[in-house]
């Protein structure tokens, strides 16, 4: 029954949770059973907050029978990214330089999901300050992918959100995302996992990697959970800068109202014929735009600009906004870093002031260049990793520079993207594909996302840990 | 990090001294990798723009 429970949608959960059917101390007891069972082979939690969890999940038990439901979220047991916030509860973004970090305020994004009731399992371990690699000088150890926990490797950087999800030990996870964090885990861990657009999600209390480019978003076993999980954490914040003054619309109405007549861009030249993916990766992703056709989308080849000028852009803001936001610290306590961010995040500080502004400006143009296109179709398509997760290393020196990243694109524009599970391959591994929207319009994303789920039986499938 | 130019493994720890890092020894193969590659980055950014093409309204254009 316990793994039962943990395996129900945030969907399925809330349903038995209103009509009182479950109980969230009962649902919360079983997580927390899980994690103690399993995560020891995983890793995904750095830290777990029993106490405070049952504390939160009696007072939805005493609410609901109260007659005080507050919504999708009450009861629901999920986990944060460790780079999020927490009011006088650890948060290290998985460093030593932040080992007894006790924030005094909550990050905006977890007040929102208090006040809908949810319960906080823990913080869940990630790349350090979401852009190392592991290395053996971490505090804590490297998180597993759930598929194959032995050699699989969670993709980057909310890894423990990833593997949380899929192995069941949360419901949803918050995570973020700077190049693709959010959804190369979700990719490789086989799970949905929704970048919302620049601005639609409050990063205040979100420790930033790159001010510019960061984005906080959910991490669920189905884009409906990703949809009810935005739905909480989305709108306006005045703290945060680069809030944008939106209004927020109904992210579940529409779910189920299909694709027929869709306009998709399917965007191919990013890879082939130059970087070709993993055999099984792209037959996954050609089958599931026939999926999609069958479902009446009318697709059609699109073409941006070429991948490596998003890419450059990309690595020029992002690690001159690294070094700057960490200048006092890599200077000071280097040593306190692990030894596979050192020697990433130094380079940073030789960057041009020159380049830095060029690859802004460039930038703009790449913004507009997107939205032009864009205008012509309703979505569009694309491989969100070249293969299925590879092999866990923590002697990875510079393999993130080796080929342009298939997801930094989407944050050089801003545009909403989700990565959603394809299949498997022979090794059991998942396949994923992600689909961009138009700027604020979740809503498009996460339908066509969610007929393709309900259209396939990869949701039906799990990692066989007990 | 100069157009045409790749920094040689002497430059680079002078530069970071300047940026005030002391870069340690067992990084500095890797380090210049990454170098590298941002200089690779920078040479083929675009030095054809408008001089009216501004870089502080990146999102104007979706407000």
């Amino acid at each position: 029954m316990t793994t039962e429970l943990c395996y129900l949608s945030i969907a399925e959960a809330g349903r038995l949770l209103k009509s009182k059917q479950l109980s969230p101390v009962e649902l919360t007891n079983s997580f927390l059973g899980r994690i103690e069972k399993i995560d020891s082979r995983l890793h995904s939690f750095v830290l777990v907050t029993p106490e405070e969890a049952l504390r939160q999940a009696k007072a939805a038990e005493a609410e609901i029978s109260f007659g005080r439901y507050r919504g999708a979220m009450h009861g629901i047991p999920i986990g944060l990214k460790d780079l999020i916030e927490t009011a006088g509860i650890r948060t290290t973004a998985h460093s030593k330089v932040l080992i007894d970090h006790i924030p005094a305020e909550d990050a905006t994004v977890v007040s929102r999901l208090k006040e809908a009731g949810c319960v906080f399992l823990g913080k869940l371990g990630c790349l350090e300050f979401a852009h190392g690699s592991p290395s053996a000088d971490q505090a804590w150890p490297a998180v597993r992918n759930p598929w194959n926990p032995e050699h699989g490797f969670t993709g980057g950087s909310s890894t423990g959100s990833g593997t949380a999800v899929a192995a069941g030990l949360v419901m949803g996870a918050l995570g973020t995302d700077t190049g693709g964090s959010i959804r190369n885990p979700a990719s490789f861990c086989g799970i949905a996992g929704l970048m919302p657009t620049y601005g639609r999600v409050s990063r205040r209390g979100v420790i930033p990697y790159s001010f510019s480019l960061d984005h906080c978003g959910p991490m669920a076993w189905t884009a409906e959970d990703c949809a009810i999980m935005l739905q909480t954490v989305a709108g306006y914040d005045s703290d945060d800068p680069s809030s944008t003054n939106l209004s927020v619309p109904d992210y579940t109405a529409s779910l189920n109202a299909g694709i027929h007549g869709m306009r998709i861009g399917v965007i191919r030249h990013f890879y082939e014929p130059h970087l070709p993916p993993e055999d099984e990766m792209r037959r996954a992703f050609e089958a599931a735009l026939q999926e999609l056709t069958k479902l009446g989308a009318v697709l059609e080849d699109v073409k941006l600009r070429d991948l490596e000028e998003y890419d450059d852009c990309k690595v020029i803001i992002s690690e001159a906004e690294f070094f700057a936001v960490h200048e006092k610290d890599l200077i000071e306590r280097l040593e306190d870093y692990g030894a596979n961010l050192r020697f990433r995040a130094l380079p940073g500080g030789l960057i041009r002031a020159v380049d830095y502004i060029q690859a802004q400006r460039q930038r703009h143009k790449l913004v507009a260049d997107m939205q032009k296109k864009l205008a012509g179709y309703d979505a569009m398509v694309t491989l969100c990793t070249y293969g299925p997760a590879p092999k866990m290393s923590t002697e990875e020196p510079t393999h993130f520079f080796q080929r342009p990243n298939l997801t930094a694109v989407f944050n050089v524009t801003g545009n909403p993207a989700i990565s959603i599970c394809t299949g498997f391959d022979r090794m059991g591994l998942p396949l994923a594909m992600q689909i961009v929207g138009k700027p604020f319009d979740e809503a498009t994303i996460l339908r066509i996302a969610y007929a393709y789920e309900q259209a396939t039986p990869w949701r039906r499938r799990r990692p066989s840990l007990v | 990090m100069a157009d045409n130019h790749q920094s040689s493994e002497e430059e680079i720890t002078l530069m970071l001294k300047r940026a005030g890092v002391t870069l340690p020894p067992e990084h500095l193969e890797r380090c210049c990798a990454v170098v590298a590659r941002l200089e690779a980055a920078a040479r083929r950014l675009r030095k054809d723009l408008h001089r009216n093409d501004e870089p502080a309204s990146v999102f104007l254009i979706r407000r």
